[in-house]
């Protein structure tokens, strides 16, 4: 096996999108006390542990808020969901640490190097900070992680990075502080200095998860651990953490979402083919956009790209302060082969386009035609879902455009359109049918061409035994 | 030595045609000639200006849309003043499974959509039509970016505009193809190109008039021409005669 822990030390701050691009200072709290801070408030001398009322002092701008372990855990969760598109057994350990353990998926990822610069890379896309650490057993690589410690260690020489670590490490292990403040107090330091430590003595005096922690990081004992189940339906929601107004700045809380999204459905192997995003406002109704696609997908860019096509027309009438994302219609989807030869997948070309087109002109925007059976003009030719082309009907001169609804010209006496004769170059052709459905046709059609100038259009036009003369078409 | 120079491929004169990428035959011999690529150009988009509408502006395009479409290429219409029929479509030969309709609510959607379309690689050609009263909207600037945008790919672009619009003839287009249609008293069209890449073209060119005689059997005025009457309830297999016992 082989753990990659990811820590997130600044989890408390980036659980507030907002407050990620502030260019004041910042900071959260807990008990009084400073937990993180930004970097406009370190410029300041702010630092984690520090009295509030101090940090207050260095600047008195310092905007601060209290610590929401609720929001932390739910990204947190979230986070988890983005892993298992890179790791099936993946392990939360709250507050603020992941496990994924990525011996398994070191083929598919290309390498440890590059996976943990893959794993890096979108992590900072999706605005959070990660220290990583990789080792052989569970606790090791927490305790790798926390200490900063980021390259891969191997089983022979875990050992000897994990002695110099300081003991205070240890609480990342799930150890009580009072047990390592009391060791501390003894003179030991490092982790090294716990181990040459009498076992049974150590049991004793400080619990027996010190023991616990300390065997299971050298993988002398098994680790017990509970990996992470994805829930059964998708939903996850972002707060800003205040008021967002322009539809650019939804763009990155809807990322996170999705890379949440599209790590779930690749745990369990499903595409979506559609989703809602619901953002909040302080004081009316949500603003929903559902957005559909023509085939299961589970790839962030596209779905992001279609959220983005939805955001540019998108005029929000009143600031957000949250999102909400659900999966609607979540299917099965087949892994995607890799091939030997690249070919051009065409038809997921043309479906791309299709969706970018009707994500921002709207659903019915874009169709195909139809040809249908039928003697009458009017019934055979509809708007149908693209693809579908109908039966191939015997060549006749029809002309491109049919008007949808056939344009008086009178008796016939004379015949003329648009103040000019019309002459008939070809026809009749008889069109009797359509009696079994009450649309009844029953008509001479001509083939006539307008004179004048300018002029010169060839039509298509009809008379109607007792109704007159018609233009029915235009041969554009 | 001057006879020997405009053989050399390298070098242009201001006589001739610029040598483009091929384009797609259009079907007619005479209007090829004239147009650098010996067809329209493709990866650029194409301005028509029909006097006015049917007189066989669309159906110029027929035998080009027929062999891109022969070829599995896709056929998008942007924003047709109504709903193209299927039947006529079919008869020019396109694939109506391979074709897509895209209506738009104005001017601004009409260029985003040609442009996103022109940009992808599976199309064989877009057809996008402006409305009259926008075409005040589509300025030089507009039509320059949709002309980036074709050079991206290999599709051939059409755009149907009015010239009777002011916005039109007076001022200069930024596509490198412009026709004007006409048509003239016994039924010819007349086509005029008044931009191409290559000298300036006097004469107008001429086509044959429509429905040439061969087409659809040649029936003759007035004898009557019925045609479908059956109902789909009774179709002739279904219907026994009872035996002529002799």
């Amino acid at each position: 096996m082989l753990w990659l822990a990811l820590y997130f030390p600044r989890l408390p701050f980036e659980c507030l999108p907002s407050w990620l691009e502030r260019t004041a200072p910042c900071a959260v709290t807990s008990g009084g006390r400073v937990v993180v801070c930004n970097e406009p408030a370190a410029a300041c001398g702010v630092e984690p542990g520090m009295a509030l009322t101090a940090a207050a002092a260095l600047t008195p701008a310092l905007m601060h808020r209290e610590r929401d372990p609720a929001a932390e855990a739910a990204v947190l969760s979230g986070l988890a969901n983005w892993a298992l598109g890179y790791s099936s057994l993946t392990v939360v350990r709250p507050p603020s640490a992941l496990l994924l353990e990525i011996g398994g998926s070191l083929k598919l990822l290309g390498g440890l190097h590059a996976a943990l610069r893959t794993l890096h890379r979108a992590l900072a896309a999706q605005g959070h900070h990660v220290l990583p650490g990789c080792a052989p057993t569970l606790t090791a690589a927490l305790l790798l992680a926390h200490a900063g410690h980021p390259a891969p260690v191997q089983q022979e020489t875990l050992r000897a990075h994990l002695s110099p670590l300081p003991i205070h490490v240890l609480t990342a292990a799930g150890v009580e502080e009072k047990a390592l403040s009391a060791l501390a107090l003894l003179g030991i330091r490092t982790v090294g200095e716990a181990w040459a430590l009498p076992r049974d003595g150590l049991a004793r005096r400080y619990g027996q998860t010190l023991l616990q922690a300390l065997d299971g990081a050298l993988g002398m004992k098994g680790e017990a651990f509970e990996p992470y189940q994805p829930p059964k339906t998708f939903s996850a929601h972002a707060d800003f953490g205040g008021a967002v107004e322009g539809s650019e700045a939804l763009l990155f809380p809807a990322r996170r979402l999705i890379n949440q999204l599209c790590g779930w459905l690749a745990a369990s192997h499903n595409g979506v083919r559609c989703y809602t995003i619901a953002l909040r406002h302080e004081d009316s109704p949500s603003t929903v956009l559902r957005i559909g696609m023509a085939e299961p997908t589970r790839d962030p860019a596209r779905l992001l790209l279609l959220f983005r096509e939805r955001c540019s027309r998108l005029e929000l009438k009143k600031p957000a302060c949250g999102m909400q994302l659900n999966a609607d219609e979540v299917l099965g989807m087949d892994g995607a082969n890799t091939e030997l030869f690249a070919t051009v997948n065409n038809a997921s070309d043309v479906l791309q386009l299709l969706e970018r087109l009707q994500g921002r002109l709207g659903p019915d925007a874009v169709t195909g035609i139809s040809a249908e059976h039928d003697p009458r003009p009017e019934q055979a030719s509809h708007a149908a879902p693209i693809g579908q082309a109908g039966p191939v009907l015997p060549p006749a001169l029809r002309p491109l455009w049919l008007l949808p609804h056939p344009l008086p010209l009178g008796d016939g006496e004379p015949l003329s359109w648009k103040g000019q004769p019309l002459a008939l170059l070809r026809g009749p052709e008889r069109i009797s049918s359509g009696w079994w459905d009450g649309n009844r046709v029953n008509r001479d059609y001509f083939i006539a061409r307008r004179g004048g100038k300018p002029g010169g259009e060839t039509v298509w036009i009809y008379r109607e035994p007792g109704r007159g003369w018609f233009l029915h078409g235009l041969y554009s | 030595m001057r006879n020997a120079l405009p053989k050399h491929p390298a070098l242009w004169r201001g006589n001739q045609l610029a040598r483009v990428r091929a384009g797609v035959s259009t079907g007619h011999s005479a209007l090829d000639a004239e147009l650098p690529g010996n067809g329209w150009p493709l990866a650029a988009l194409t301005e028509i200006l029909p006097q006015t509408s049917g007189i066989g502006e669309v159906r110029l395009l027929a035998p080009a849309l027929a062999r891109l479409s022969s070829q599995g290429k896709w056929i998008f219409c942007v924003a047709p003043p109504v709903l193209p029929y299927a039947p006529t479509l079919q008869a020019w030969g396109i694939e109506l499974a391979r074709l897509a309709i895209v209506r738009t609510r104005n001017a601004q959607e009409t260029l985003w959509a040609t442009e996103q379309i022109l940009k992808s690689s599976i199309c064989g050609a877009v057809m996008t039509w402006i409305q009259p009263h926008e075409e005040c909207k589509i300025t030089y600037k507009a039509l320059q970016r949709l002309q980036h945008a074709a050079e991206t790919q290999a599709a051939l672009g059409t755009i149907f505009r009015n010239p009777n619009a002011a916005s039109v003839l007076n001022n200069p287009t930024a596509l490198p193809l412009r026709l004007s249609l006409e048509s003239a008293q016994d039924g010819r069209t007349v086509i005029r190109i008044l931009k191409r890449r290559g000298p300036i073209l006097e004469t107008p060119l001429w086509l044959d008039s429509f429905p040439s005689a061969g087409y659809g059997g040649g029936r003759t005025f007035p004898s009557p021409d019925i045609h479908a009457v059956a109902s789909p309830l009774f179709s002739s297999s279904s219907i026994r005669m009872p035996a002529v016992v002799a």
